[in-house]
């Protein structure tokens, strides 16, 4: 184990640079010293992929919790440069928050708001509007809080009624046995066999440039979804549709889904959408969307 | 609420201590305005669109995450400054693959964290091989690795993987290599595709 040890050392990079010089002196004239450097890279290639792998679970977990950063002021502490945009950004959310404040004129004038740009009286009250977003619009000078997880049985229980599961089957089916498998279709797999996690460690390798990316992106949305993690679910659709390379009918109602699980703080999007398909009866679920526009009213 | 990241000499620390430590950090760098601010301006200034911005980061914070688990950033500049110099790095690369590359007044920024980090880079063709031999393992197996790969010591394997002692996590993690030698030595067609 010893030689091993030293192996793992050198191919690490922990080796100081005398040991290092010795190691490599040694294994120039022993062909299985050589074998067994390169049977170490790949070990630590698999491993530092199976880290990546974890790490870009977590950032889909962290991703969903962090609000963009236009919503943030940025420290005085990262210098003059940045002064412009967060005078910009003081600017514009204090002019969003104006908007959206309550009116009981408990304002903070600390964004130096014109009051003439939007009067308080005139902000229409939406009867419809969701509960959680009126809780949202409390007067506060802190940090923008991570969107609270909202769920309601009935539009979770419409969702995965509706959703379309179609992706995973057809990579299914596609999968000559006589030939190895790629990674969609060992995700596809593992989406078949239930295994969520193992499904969506495959998918969240494939990075932006992989020609495969999208229909894992879409691929991905289904194990979300699957897993109740709809907004998650929601960005990998949404990525999925920044492409020209996929029809956007075939991820838009997938996506709808998405945003009615989460109806509650998704509504706008949800009704954008359903409209768009709705109006639309060259699209695949022009139906599906009128009796969901009917469903929804009740 | 602070959002400013650790002192860079605790945050190695944090990096390299236990799972929970090494997570808790990571999330902490990842949620960071300042990173995320600067990473989406630069991308904006340099040509790159909304949807871009997002996409590198996170490319990015595997990059750096590598970087930092491999000593590679030695704490000779800052994390902000080492990890904006990926962005460009990174940033170039993607511009050069879209074939919209043109020279960058800063290049001279981010020599240096480029040179440490270019060679961390594992390729698509090779990444997608090795999921395939990932996919051959067994969920211990693949636990066991990369807990090895995180250069813990076999005390630290045994306790996060509920092993009753460093001997077996040893023998176990061995026992799973012994494994990978077996499938890569039946097939040496694939071990030469994956060979740097």
């Amino acid at each position: 184990m010893e030689i091993q040890d030293t192996i793992d050392a050198y191919v690490r990079g922990h080796l100081d640079p005398a040991e290092k010089a010795d190691f490599e002196a040694a294994f120039q004239n022993d062909p299985d010293l050589v074998k067994a450097v390169e049977q170490a890279r790949l070990d630590f290639n698999i491993a530092n992929v199976l880290i990546e792998d974890e790490v870009r679970g977590w950032m889909q977990e962290w991703e969903t919790e962090t609000p963009a950063p236009q919503k943030t002021i940025p420290p005085a502490r990262t210098g003059w440069k940045w002064l412009g945009g967060a005078v910009l950004i003081l600017f514009v959310g204090g002019a969003v928050w104006f908007i959206n404040r309550p009116d009981s004129g408990a304002g903070d004038d600390s964004f130096h708001t014109p009051p003439k740009i939007v009067p308080p009286t005139t902000r229409p009250i939406d009867p419809n509007r969701p509960v959680v977003q009126q809780e949202t619009t409390t007067p506060t000078t802190a940090p923008v809080k991570p969107e609270l997880p909202v769920t309601n049985p009935r539009y979770i229980a419409m969702a995965e009624k509706e959703f379309t599961a179609i992706e995973s089957d057809s990579y299914m089916r596609s999968t000559d046995p006589g030939q190895p498998k790629n990674t969609l279709q060992q995700a596809a797999e593992f989406i078949r066999k239930k295994d969520y996690s193992d499904a969506s460690n495959l998918l969240r390798a494939l990075s932006a440039t992989d020609p495969d990316y999208i229909s894992a992106q879409i691929l991905l949305g289904e194990v979300y979804f699957r897993q109740k993690k709809f907004a998650a679910a929601e960005q990998a659709y949404t990525r999925a549709l920044r492409s020209d390379k996929v029809s956007d009918d075939a991820v838009e109602w997938n996506l709808l889904m998405s945003y009615l699980a989460q109806y509650a703080v998704k509504k706008g999007d949800f009704d954008l959408l359903l409209n768009k398909i709705a109006a639309d009866p060259d699209h695949p679920d022009y139906k599906q969307a009128l009796e969901l526009q009917k469903t929804i009213k009740k | 609420m602070n959002n400013s990241i650790n002192p860079d000499q605790a945050l190695r620390e944090q990096l390299s201590g236990s799972a929970d430590e090494r997570k808790l950090a990571l999330q902490q760098i990842f949620r960071s305005n300042d990173l995320r601010t600067m990473t989406f301006s630069y991308i904006l200034k340099h040509g790159g669109k909304e949807e871009d911005c997002r996409d590198v980061f996170q490319e990015v914070f595997l990059l750096f995450e590598r970087a930092v688990r491999e000593k590679k950033f030695e704490g000779k500049s800052s994390v902000s400054t080492f990890f904006i110099g990926i962005v460009k790095w990174h940033w170039i690369n993607t511009l050069r693959k879209r074939g919209a590359y043109t020279a960058l007044d800063d290049r001279t920024d981010f020599m240096d964290t480029s040179d440490s980090v270019e060679a961390s880079v594992i390729d698509e063709e090779k990444r997608k091989l090795l999921h395939s031999v990932i996919g051959q393992m067994n969920e211990r197996c693949r636990q066991l690795l990369r807990l090895w790969g995180l250069s813990m010591s076999p005390e630290e394997i045994a306790k996060e993987a509920g092993l009753a002692g460093p001997d077996m996590a040893k023998k176990e993690t061995y026992r799973c290599r012994a494994k990978l030698k077996e499938f890569f030595d039946a097939r040496p067609h694939l071990m030469e595709a994956l060979k740097n």
